[in-house]
């Protein structure tokens, strides 16, 4: 047996032993836990943060039968009104720090994938299907058709159909416009949350050591533990 | 099942849980190890070969070729590209089935690994959704490894922990062994003493049967020495601690009517002449002196010669029974020498006279005929010059030379082994209730049709010509076929020979074990003498024969009555109890003072008190009221013969 395996097993059983416990824990608190989140925003932030959260239950509620152009567009609204634009290297204090949605509503501040993954939460807790969401990568052209300055940016792109051209949410200009439309934005790559939920497990892959060192999968995780668990809506 | 079986058991069924437990959590945590790192590849293969893929302008067959070139590369079972509706755009899969592992090895332990996902898109436009599934077959086969080679490893440490801890156990349970075995011993009324264990629990019991031990064992002594004291008072002459008159009688007459080697050997009377004349001239207290004296020079004579007694007869004469010697002379020789050597000590030896006779007795002659022949060779020695020792012998006694008698009773004996001329005659012994115990068996020699020799004649001579242990297996023999056929007790009187004969054990062991469901009605006898000088052989005898559930007792007990204490750890049946201590015991009260002691002594180890020689009905009924178990001789043969 290689060596790299005992430390493993070590930390496994410990893992094991200490996960019982905390798979049991997590199989309530993992799901979908909105007052926790309220509560956890009044403890974090105050009042403030508070209003905020509570405010975006009510969005989410008020959506809720609307449709999915109308969800796009209210989401999109609330978090561009709510949230001001910073570098993470300025909120956080980190060259890249992705945040869950609690965080990003508390601070009242948000990088641009911030803004994506918050949306991205919202939508599909406001009952949209999650393949028809994609959180992009793209290379934006900013300052004009004519600027040569390109920065590393992240929208969500909304897709009607499989093969239609997507709707943009982005946080750089408030309204959704088609993907053909947006020539500032080239993309580059698109992923969602699918296939990280495994068989049906209350959170993604929560003591999987993966779920750390990936980073999409590491906000996952700790939104889960913000209260915004598995969504059984979302596949 | 013992307590050794059960421990090491419940010792074995720990190990294997724990180790069985902690295979299956192991072989569980590899297999979860395992599925999460095939996960890892499959997701970050996956994102890596979506975002190449996305990053070219992906025609259909760039697309095929790309996906085949890193399945074909790389070790995958399965990769898939489906299009945003939901066709299969492409598949590659590894249909190969696993060698890795075996079968059910993999049915029982199956890795689940989900897919990696990832989308594939061209600008904004969507291509497909992409799944990568890795060879889990290298994954198996680590699997199936570390399995085995855990199982071996456990394997070995089960194997290695039952033997340390079967070592273990017997030797936390060592001092048990001893403890049972003593605990044994005192339920069979043996009384021994055994180390204490280090182990607290089993130092507590065995101290505690260590002290009633002791207890008996002292009250044994106690018991012993108030009867050796009483044996003194009653039987011992006070001024010079040699046998009384009485006593002395009643030991001769009993020895003669013994059925045994002793009776036949040597009797030798001195005569102090002039001692009157001495008591006037030194006095009265100094002439006891004197006397005791002389008593503690036999005394010292006789040294370890239990069976030999001597006695004061009347004011002047002493008399010495030395019974199996031949010589009359010799003995007769060594008494006068050390009544000489007590005189000379005063310098009274030329005052006296010392007119000696000796003569040699046999088995049933009477003791009042020997005395008279004695007396009268006394008469001659007196006459002739002093210090002489006047030799007599009976006129039916042979009066071969040694080497002739020797060489006679050589070929007679051994004839009669190879001939098997031996037999066994029958004396009951009887209980209290007058119900048969046991058949006593003493050995016959059939030399003609009719004339058949007691053992009294031909033991003497077995003993000399080294025969005993031959003849006592001989007997053994007998007996035990005359209880296969009668079905009744038979008891054999063992030899001193016999019992240090390094043969015999193994033989009598092999012999017990071949008639089985007999042995248990054999008993066995040694006389007192020999019982004491070989005590610890008789100890072993013992033990070895107990097992087959025979009976083994002391005949002729009474010579030693202080050595009593040292039977309380044998496991011995009963104790015969000598002749001359049941003579006229109607009309003794200090023998019945001691026999009644002898009885209580010897219920409280567990033995059974019988005495010997019993005459007449007087006597027997005297014995049964001081508590005797049972009674043979010649009244017992008589009156239940009648009855």
């Amino acid at each position: 047996m290689p060596p790299k395996l005992e430390t493993a097993r070590l930390k496994h059983w410990l893992a094991w032993i200490i996960g019982l416990s905390a798979v049991f824990c997590s199989l309530v608190l993992a799901r979908v836990d909105l007052d926790r989140m309220q509560m956890l925003a009044l403890q974090r932030y105050g009042q403030q943060g508070a209003e905020t959260v509570s405010q975006w239950r009510l969005m989410i509620e008020n959506i809720q039968d609307l449709d999915d152009e109308q969800k796009l567009d209210q989401v999109n609204r609330f978090f561009n009104s709510v949230m001001r634009w910073r570098s993470d290297d300025e909120i956080w204090g980190k060259a890249d720090y992705w945040a869950t949605p609690l965080e990003s509503m508390g601070r009242e501040l948000g990088d641009c994938e911030d803004f994506s993954i918050a949306k991205y939460i919202t939508l599909l807790l406001a009952g949209v299907d999650i393949n028809k969401l994609r959180i992009t990568y793209v290379k934006a052209q900013m300052g004009g058709p004519y600027s040569k300055i390109f920065d590393a940016h992240m929208v969500l792109a909304y897709y009607k159909q499989p093969n239609a051209d997507p709707q943009i949410l982005d946080n750089i200009i408030d309204e959704i416009r088609l993907g053909s439309q947006r020539e500032d934005l080239k993309p580059v790559f698109g992923f969602n949350s699918q296939g990280l939920w495994i068989q049906g497990a209350s959170t993604p892959s929560l003591q999987d050591p993966g779920a750390r060192l990936s980073r999409w999968r590491n906000v996952l995780r700790r939104m889960a533990a913000d209260g915004l668990g598995y969504m059984p809506t979302t596949e | 099942m013992s307590l050794f079986k059960q421990l090491w058991l419940a010792f074995i069924c720990i190990l294997t849980l724990v180790f069985g437990a902690s295979f299956v959590v192991s072989s569980l945590s590899t297999k979860h190890y395992l599925e999460q790192q095939l996960f890892i590849k499959n997701s970050d293969n996956a994102s890596a070969l979506a975002l190449s893929l996305s990053q070219q302008d992906a025609d259909p067959v760039l697309l095929e070729l790309t996906l085949a070139a890193q399945f074909d590369t790389g070790h995958y079972q399965k990769i898939e590209l489906v299009d945003p509706e939901g066709k299969l755009l492409l598949r590659r899969e590894d249909t190969d089935p696993i060698t890795e592992a075996p079968q059910w090895f993999i049915n029982l332990l199956p890795l689940e690994v989900s897919p990696g996902i990832a989308q594939i898109q061209q600008g904004w436009q969507q291509l497909g959704t992409l799944s990568l599934y890795s060879h889990s077959r290298f994954a198996y086969q680590e699997l199936w490894k570390s399995s085995q080679q855990l199982a071996l490893v456990f394997l070995a440490a089960i194997l290695l922990s039952g033997l340390i801890s079967s070592y273990l156990l017997s030797h936390i349970l060592r001092p048990l062994g001893a403890v049972v075995s003593q605990a044994k011993a005192i339920g069979e009324r043996r009384f021994i003493t055994i180390e204490e264990p280090r182990t607290k629990e089993f130092r507590q019991v065995s101290r505690a049967m260590n002290t009633l031990s002791q207890r008996v064992q002292q009250a044994l002594h106690k018991e012993a020495a108030r009867l050796e004291k009483w044996r003194r008072d009653s039987q011992i002459d006070g001024v010079t601690s040699l046998l009384s008159r009485e006593a002395f009688m009643q030991n001769l007459a009993s020895l003669l009517e013994n059925d045994n080697d002793n009776a036949s050997g040597t009797l030798s009377l001195v005569r102090l002449e002039g001692l009157a004349e001495l008591n006037q001239r030194f006095g009265h207290s100094t002439i006891d002196e004197l006397l005791g004296d002389i008593g503690s020079a036999i005394r010292s004579m006789i040294g370890h010669r239990s069976d030999w007694q001597a006695s004061r007869l009347n004011g002047s004469e002493f008399a010495l029974i030395a019974p199996r010697t031949t010589d009359p002379e010799s003995v007769a020789t060594k008494l006068l020498n050390a009544i000489s050597g007590a005189l000379e000590a005063r310098n009274m030896r030329k005052e006296v006279n010392l007119p000696c006779a000796s003569t040699s007795y046999a088995y049933q002659e009477s003791p009042s005929q020997l005395l008279t022949r004695l007396d009268s060779a006394l008469i001659t020695a007196s006459r002739e010059d002093s210090s002489t020792i006047n030799v007599i012998q009976a006129s039916n006694l042979p009066l071969l030379p040694v080497r002739d008698q020797i060489s006679y009773w050589k070929n007679l004996l051994e004839q009669a082994f190879k001939e098997q001329k031996f037999s066994l005659d029958y004396y009951p012994v009887v209980d209290r209730e007058r119900k048969l115990m046991h058949l006593e068996a003493p050995a016959r020699l059939l030399i003609t049709k009719d004339e058949r020799l007691s053992a009294a004649v031909f033991l003497p001579w077995i003993k000399r010509l080294k025969m005993s242990a031959e003849l006592d297996q001989h007997i053994i023999d007998l007996a035990l076929k005359h209880i296969a056929v009668y079905n009744e007790a038979l008891c054999i009187n063992l030899s001193a020979g016999a019992l240090i004969d390094p043969n015999f054990p193994l033989w009598l062991s092999t012999r017990l074990e071949s008639t089985k469901e007999h042995s248990g009605n054999l008993w066995l006898e040694l006389p007192e003498p020999a019982a004491f000088r070989h005590l610890e052989a008789f100890k072993r005898l013992t033990a070895r024969v107990k097992v087959f559930g025979c009976k083994v007792g002391v005949e002729h007990v009474g010579h030693q009555l202080a050595n009593i204490g040292q039977l309380h750890d044998l496991g011995l049946d009963y104790l015969k109890v000598d002749a001359f201590l049941i003579r006229d015991i109607d009309s003794n009260p200090a023998n019945q003072t001691l026999l009644r002691t002898l009885c209580t002594v010897g219920h409280s180890i567990g033995l059974s008190v019988i005495a010997e020689g019993v005459r007449n009905l007087d006597e027997w009924h005297q014995l049964e009221e001081l508590g005797i178990d049972g009674c043979t001789g010649p009244g017992v043969t008589k009156f239940s013969k009648l009855s």
